[in-house]
């Protein structure tokens, strides 16, 4: 599920993100971030079910680049992905790119 | 508070500047302008003399005005959005068979009673929908598409007939028609912006050309036109309205679905203007509906055609970004002063007899096609699959076999002699049948393995097909009620406690769950990010907040350690 492409890691999540898997994606992606790395890329497109519990991994990864000083970007979300984290008012706080380029 | 979209220049409170306010304004008043078609339609299947014409032409115009400038107040006036009242096809077949039936006191009665009976449903419009879901309503709009197909081919074809069989066309009808038609669907098909809106206006255009040249024009109606003065007093079909109780209820019915088309074009413009549209404003709806009912009672008092909320004309506002309601007024305002020029009013009721074949070819495709859509926009169970198909085939006996319920008492056999009517009457009783002995309660126990989404989602959907509910309420339903379930296990509720009831009665769909415990907070704003980042109970808050989001109304009562949470959204 993770790559890395130059500088920049990949990350992609597949299936349901919610309370069952949450802890097991928020520990695989938090193993990812590395200060040396120019940023982190959560490729979204195989995530099938996005929860609330799926929503706090995504904003506790995006304080821990933050904090790492490097950067995070969301893209390829399915447009049910992405309802859910604008219905919660999330998205301000969350790089989103809407295409998959 | 509605969130302007930023693809939109002006929302609908916005104050345009002057000259985009004008220019929008004409926009619209060419476009409405254009569906003076119908009335034109009704005037040369009946055979109406040029006065008369012109009479049906200037009513329809003045109630349409009247209420597209009434429709830009808010509430409780108006509706308070950009909506644009045209005469609307839905009612052209019944009002054919008016003046048919009793000429042109009878046609204003019936438009009279078209919108007394929309005045009358307006409150109640959420609560009849039960009784005309969209494969009712699909089926009836379709069948409609049907009903016009005849007008349409004889006027296109300038067919002759004698005994019911076709003696001749008109073989430079056919070739006018096609051109208007040709052009018409190029526009559509393959124009872009304000030439892909204006197909229908781009078609008048070509075929009024073409009319000219092979004369096609009516003598009368030209030289009524170079007779008519610029500037004028406009004159009207004024007469005692009269009504027919045979055609009564086909009218009723359809006021009905044209209360529930309405609902539709409320919920594309409020989308429009607002990019966190979740629901429909029924308050808007239903003075929009109201507004319309008082129109097109105007219009029968009058001697016009009933009206609707143009969907060509949101399409408009959609391409040109401008929602304000100011525009309606400038619109209304335009088409008031148009019917103090007679020659205008002249022009549009001589529209050539193969020019209106083409339009209404159009328009019975369109319908067809359209009514298919609304079939189709529900999930589908056999009982339903039933009710659309026989409904269809009732209807079509009338067209397979004339005359087949001749023998009925007067009164049964003229609404079954309609295509129209005894589809609609059809629809609407099979859909009552076939909903005896459906359950409309279901209970689900929760999934073991935590899985919620994958146990709730397959189970809602199939409700959804066994009850005919949208397929985006289905899907709202189970996200909130997965988000629901594990923000109650998150809160420390046992799994094995948890159960989902859900009941559906067209109108709403109420999930329940009861659980025990401490009762579950459900906060009206969502938990602040340094909340959410510090510990997993803001999580459960934030679900209980999203779930709040996801649904209409969310309740809760406690009574000792057992707890009621019910879960309401609007079908």
């Amino acid at each position: 599920m993770a790559a890395q492409m130059s500088e920049l890691r990949v990350y992609a999540p597949v299936g349901r993100l919610d309370s069952q898997t949450a802890a097991g994606h928020e520990e695989a992606i938090l193993a990812l971030i590395n200060p040396s790395s120019k940023g982190l890329v959560l490729d979204m497109a195989g995530v099938s079910h996005l929860s609330t519990a799926g929503i706090r991994v995504l904003l506790m990864v995006s304080r821990a680049c933050q904090d790492a000083g490097i950067g995070l970007m969301l893209h390829s979300l399915t447009p049910a992905t992405l309802e859910v984290i604008r219905i919660t008012g999330l998205d301000e706080h969350l790089n989103i790119r809407l295409d998959a380029s | 508070m509605p969130r302007k979209p930023d693809r939109l220049k002006y929302g609908a409170d916005d104050v345009p500047a002057k000259r985009d306010l004008l220019v929008l304004g004409v926009q619209h008043f060419c476009l409405a302008l254009v569906f003076a078609i119908y009335p034109a339609a009704i005037a040369q299947q009946a055979g109406m003399s040029t006065r008369e014409k012109a009479g049906l032409l200037t009513a329809t115009i003045i109630a349409t005005a009247i209420t597209t400038f009434l429709h830009h107040f808010k509430p409780p006036l108006g509706n308070g959005n950009l909506t644009i009242q045209t005469p609307t096809p839905i009612a052209v077949p019944a009002m054919m068979q008016a003046m048919g039936l009793g000429g042109l006191s009878l046609l204003s009665g019936m438009t009279f009673v078209f919108g007394a009976t929309e005045l009358a449903v307006s409150r109640i419009i959420k609560y009849l929908r039960a009784y005309f879901p969209p494969e009712v309503s699909g089926v009836v709009v379709m069948m409609l598409g049907v009903s016009l197909a005849e007008s349409a081919v004889r006027n296109f074809t300038g067919a002759t007939m004698a005994s019911g069989v076709v003696t001749g066309v008109n073989l430079d009808y056919i070739i006018v028609a096609s051109l208007t038609l040709i052009t018409i669907i190029a526009c559509a098909v393959f124009g872009r912006g304000f030439i892909k809106l204006f197909s229908l206006g781009f078609g008048l255009a070509v075929g009024l050309i073409a009319s000219k040249l092979v004369g096609a024009f009516a003598t009368a109606d030209i030289q009524n036109m170079n007779a008519s003065p610029w500037l004028g007093v406009p004159s009207l079909n004024l007469g005692l309205p009269t009504f027919n109780l045979a055609l009564i209820p086909l009218v009723m019915i359809m006021a009905v679905i044209q209360c529930v088309d309405t609902l539709g074009s409320f919920i594309s413009i409020q989308r429009i203007n607002d990019d966190d549209w979740k629901k429909l404003d029924t308050a808007q709806a239903s003075s929009g509906i109201q507004v319309n009912g008082i129109g097109n009672m105007i219009s029968g008092l009058l001697g016009g055609i009933p009206g609707g909320i143009s969907s060509a004309h949101i399409g408009l506002v959609m391409a040109s970004g401008a929602a304000a309601r100011r525009v309606g007024a400038v619109t209304g305002i335009l088409l008031i002063f148009s019917i103090f020029t007679p020659k205008l009013v002249a022009g549009l009721s001589s529209i050539p007899q193969p020019v209106i074949g083409a339009l209404l070819a159009y328009t019975a495709a369109f319908m067809m096609v359209a009514g298919m859509e609304l079939i189709l926009s529900r999930l589908l169970s056999e009982r339903r699959i039933f009710t659309i198909g026989l409904s269809i085939l009732i209807g079509l006996s009338t067209v397979i076999l004339p005359g087949v319920y001749s023998r009925l008492p007067v009164l049964l056999a003229n609404i079954c002699e309609s295509t129209l009517a005894i589809t609609a009457v059809s629809a609407i009783v099979l859909n009552m049948i076939f909903r005896i002995g459906i359950s409309q309660r279901a209970t689900l126990q929760a999934s073991p393995s935590g899985h919620h989404y994958e146990t709730i989602a397959p189970f809602m959907e199939s409700l959804g097909k066994t009850w005919g509910m949208r397929r985006d309420i289905a899907e709202r339903a189970s996200t909130a009620c997965a988000e629901l379930f594990e923000a109650l296990v998150s809160h420390g509720v046992p799994e094995d406690s948890l159960a989902l009831t859900v009941e559906f009665d067209e109108v709403d769909l109420v999930m329940s769950v009861v659980y025990p415990g401490k009762p579950i907070s459900l906060p009206t704003s969502r938990p602040t990010l340094h909340e959410l980042l510090s510990g997993p109970d803001a999580q459960v808050q934030l679900g209980a907040y999203v779930v709040r989001k996801y649904v209409d109304k969310l309740s809760q009562v406690s009574t000792g350690d057992t707890n009621r949470l019910t879960l309401r959204l609007e079908h």
